[in-house]
């Protein structure tokens, strides 16, 4: 059919100038005190969504200690639930005060309100990629995020090991710009199907809680554990699944964790399936500053010609000595760290925000089929209310933001 | 209604197929957009005749094989009359759609149809819509419909409808009014403050909180009070929702009265995050005046309480940093003495830099 065809053109030329478990409880007011090094280093955890992901993001750190999981397949939790370690609802495991950080590895379609709960809780959260669904919920984790004061990392380290040179010259201001600066950030593609009858729930899933704050759709097993990510009530396909991964590093070396694009192009079969995600080929996103970022299926071999490259030779003498004399970006700060000096994590909720942003419009330049035109400050898509539809969707009760 | 579009100047073509033929859905969908235009742009010239026929042909079970080409069309069709500047072909579509909601159609038919209205539907789709919120399982699919809309239309037809409807499509009604801070519903709402159905009593909590009903500031603080749980952190969710709608609405010493009991019911040491929300709304609703309340946080012997409120400090001073620059000085200042974070050090001495200090 239609949506199996390989699309657009093999090559996309972009010049210079071109347009283109079993746990030890470890009370947490027994570890430590007001400035005192807890005399255990161990910082204690539950994880929401115990399916391919796990705890994954967290395993090999030594500092963390998992005391509980919660899924809503009574298949996931090892055992019987008993509202202790292993908990259906993940708003009772909230309930418990000896839990320092909640790791979040449910669909995306959850992570908004888990994190917004959990900061409520004063639980630190380590939520895995995609940060949120569409872009009005990452604001809201932001927010709660900062008014609890809580510490959030999402679950990828990219940025880590990205050129903070090229940062520090983008921050500082001193480029005139970024014309002809041509990123890629490859992802992979995968679709969803579009005829999946109703099947019976098994008795082994809360299907409702599966559903939590998105529409109700009949159940297939095709729609549930791990495959949720190809259909639009749950995630945004590989493009936000696997393009947070190297979109985000781009982020950080452009220097662009507190903005956003402005002018998001889309290169994709249309229509879009209303329920499933579709073919796709890349998606432009272009800086107010000129940078362009190529976020790409990877279904072609897509090349990037005439990209240019910066770096503080690009300055003149005097610029290069103010360049000099400024401080080095403060360095990103690794999650443990993060939850024991209470700094933000170098993958921090607003970062985060604005990577799941910049993919969630390029989603949605593709569902709608349109270029569209982004405020990086009011966080709304200029001039078109269809779009704005898409940037805050309502949430099925009793859930909201 | 349908008349009425073609009347205002709906460019229905004479003599097109009025029928969305396979050799027309076959084409969709296209490789690209530009490609795909020619044949949505004809369905759409088709007028409410082709549209209603595609309605029909999406199938009335949810995911029939046999209506997926119909199905691509019709949603194409929805996202290309919503583009800027197609009012007319926008709200052919919509009234299209929601003339089908009232014909013999299944749920999940009339559910998706309702979810096209979500994108594209105005103020004239209210009463299709509105005629849904008493069927139990078409509520949610209209209430959502009806918040996307938003405005003045949609909120009276949802405030109608909240007192005669029971259970679930009662939160969600409520759900819907809280998201649209639908003053005039909070009467009816304040009813289910104390429900014995959590869902209901949570639903009214957050409408009432995002409403900024004043009336409701002594039941979201007894809540607030309670054992630890997960209800009274929503509890306290919504009184700080609250606080902050007051303190936008100039109603500064009721905001701050509910912040202060808020305050006097978290001294618990694993309390400190809800010590932090409260400190950053009184910021919010106070600013320079919080200044005492801000200068006590960041000198705190707790690293969370003042590593925190350092953050809450350094926007403040960057807010008022125009207006007051000796009291921002001050402040980054303190923040500069107590503080390691690096981040946060550079922002307090860059600001500082600016204002020559």
């Amino acid at each position: 059919m239609g949506a199996h065809r390989h699309p657009v053109t093999r090559r996309v030329f972009l010049g210079a100038a071109s347009a283109v478990s079993a746990a030890t409880i470890l009370p947490r007011h027994v570890l430590g005190g007001p400035d005192r090094t807890p005399p255990s280093e161990t910082i204690t955890y539950g994880v929401i969504g115990n399916g391919n992901r796990k705890d994954g993001g967290l395993q090999g750190m030594k500092a963390f200690q998992r005391i509980a999981v919660c899924d809503v397949d009574k298949t996931r939790i090892g055992g019987e639930p008993d509202n202790k370690r292993r908990f259906l609802d993940f708003r009772r495991m909230l309930e418990r005060r000896d839990m320092d950080v909640v790791c979040i590895a449910t669909p995306p379609h959850w992570h908004a309100i888990m994190c917004i709960m959990a900061a409520q809780a004063g639980k630190d959260i380590f939520c895995e990629k995609p940060m949120t669904k569409f872009i009005a919920e990452g604001r809201a984790v932001v927010e709660a995020v900062n008014r609890y004061g809580v510490v959030f990392q999402i679950g990828t380290f990219g940025r880590f090991k990205a050129s903070r040179e090229v940062h520090k010259l983008v921050k500082s201001g001193l480029l005139k710009d970024l014309k002809g600066v041509v990123a890629r950030a490859v992802a992979s593609m995968r679709t969803g199907r579009p005829s999946l009858p109703a099947q019976p729930v098994p008795d082994v899933l809360d299907y409702e809680l599966w559903l939590g704050p998105a529409p109700y759709k009949p159940y297939n097993k095709e729609r549930v554990h791990y495959n949720n990510r190809f259909y639009w009530d749950y995630e945004g396909g590989d493009l936000t699944n696997n393009g947070f991964h190297s979109f985000d590093p781009i982020q950080y070396t452009y220097a662009k964790d507190d903005t956003g694009p402005v002018v998001i192009e889309p290169h994709a079969v249309w229509p879009q399936h209303p329920d499933c995600v579709d073919w796709w080929q890349c998606a432009v996103l272009t800086y107010a500053d000129g940078l362009k970022v190529v976020v790409d299926s990877a279904i072609h071999k897509l090349e990037i010609v005439g990209s240019r490259t910066v770096s503080a030779k690009d300055l003149s003498a005097e610029d290069r000595r103010r360049f000099d004399a400024l401080p080095d970006p403060p360095k990103l700060v690794p999650f443990p760290d993060a939850v024991r000096t209470r700094q933000q994590a170098g993958g921090n909720a607003e970062t985060s925000h604005r990577a799941s942003t910049a993919l969630n419009l390029a989603n949605i330049a593709i569902r709608l089929g349109r270029t569209i035109r982004w405020d990086p400050v009011a966080e709304q898509v200029v001039g078109d209310d269809e779009a704005n539809r898409f940037v805050d969707i309502p949430l099925r009760a009793p859930w909201h933001l | 209604m349908t008349e009425a579009v073609v009347n205002r100047g709906y460019p229905q073509e004479k003599g097109l197929n009025m029928e969305p033929s396979a050799t027309l859905l076959e084409k969709l969908p296209a490789q690209d957009p530009t490609s795909a235009e020619p044949t949505v742009k004809a369905l759409i010239r088709g007028g409410p005749a082709v549209i209603t026929q595609l309605i029909d042909q999406v199938g009335e079970q949810f995911g029939d094989p046999g209506g997926v080409r119909a199905t691509y069309a019709l949603h194409g069709a929805t996202n290309y009359a919503s583009r800027p500047g197609a009012d007319a072909e926008r709200k052919m579509m919509a009234e299209t759609l929601a003339k089908a909601l009232g014909a013999r159609h299944s749920v999940d038919l009339k559910s998706f149809l309702c979810q096209q209205l979500q994108l594209c539907g105005g103020g004239e789709q209210v009463s299709a819509l509105a005629g849904l919120l008493h069927d139990e399982a078409l509520c949610e699919p209209a209430t959502q419909a009806l918040a996307a809309i938003g405005g003045e239309a949609a909120g009276a037809a949802l405030r109608a409808a909240l007192p005669k409807v029971q259970g679930k499509p009662r939160v969600t009604i409520i759900n819907a009014l809280g998201r649209l801070c639908d003053a005039a519903a909070a009467d009816e709402i304040r009813k289910s403050v104390a429900e014995v159905d959590p869902d209901l009593r949570l639903a009214a909590w957050f409408a009432l909180g995002s409403i900024g009903d004043a009336a409701s500031a002594a039941a979201l603080l007894r809540a607030a009070g309670g054992k630890p749980s997960f209800e009274r952190t929503q509890a306290t969710d919504a009184a700080l929702r609250l606080a902050r709608r007051l303190g936008e609405r100039e109603r500064k010493a009721e905001a701050e009265s509910i912040l202060r009991q808020l305050l006097a019911q978290r001294k618990a040491p694993e309390e400190v995050h809800d010590r932090l929300a409260v400190l950053e709304c009184l910021t919010k609703v106070l600013r320079e005046k919080a200044m005492p309340d801000l200068m006590a946080a960041i000198a705190s012997e707790d690293l969370k309480y003042r590593t925190a409120a350092a953050r809450i400090a350094l926007g403040l001073g960057r807010a008022i940093q125009k207006a007051q620059p000796d009291e921002a000085a001050k402040l980054l200042k303190k923040i500069l003495e107590v503080t390691k974070e690096e981040a946060v050090r550079q922002q307090a001495e860059a600001l500082l830099r600016r204002q020559g200090k």
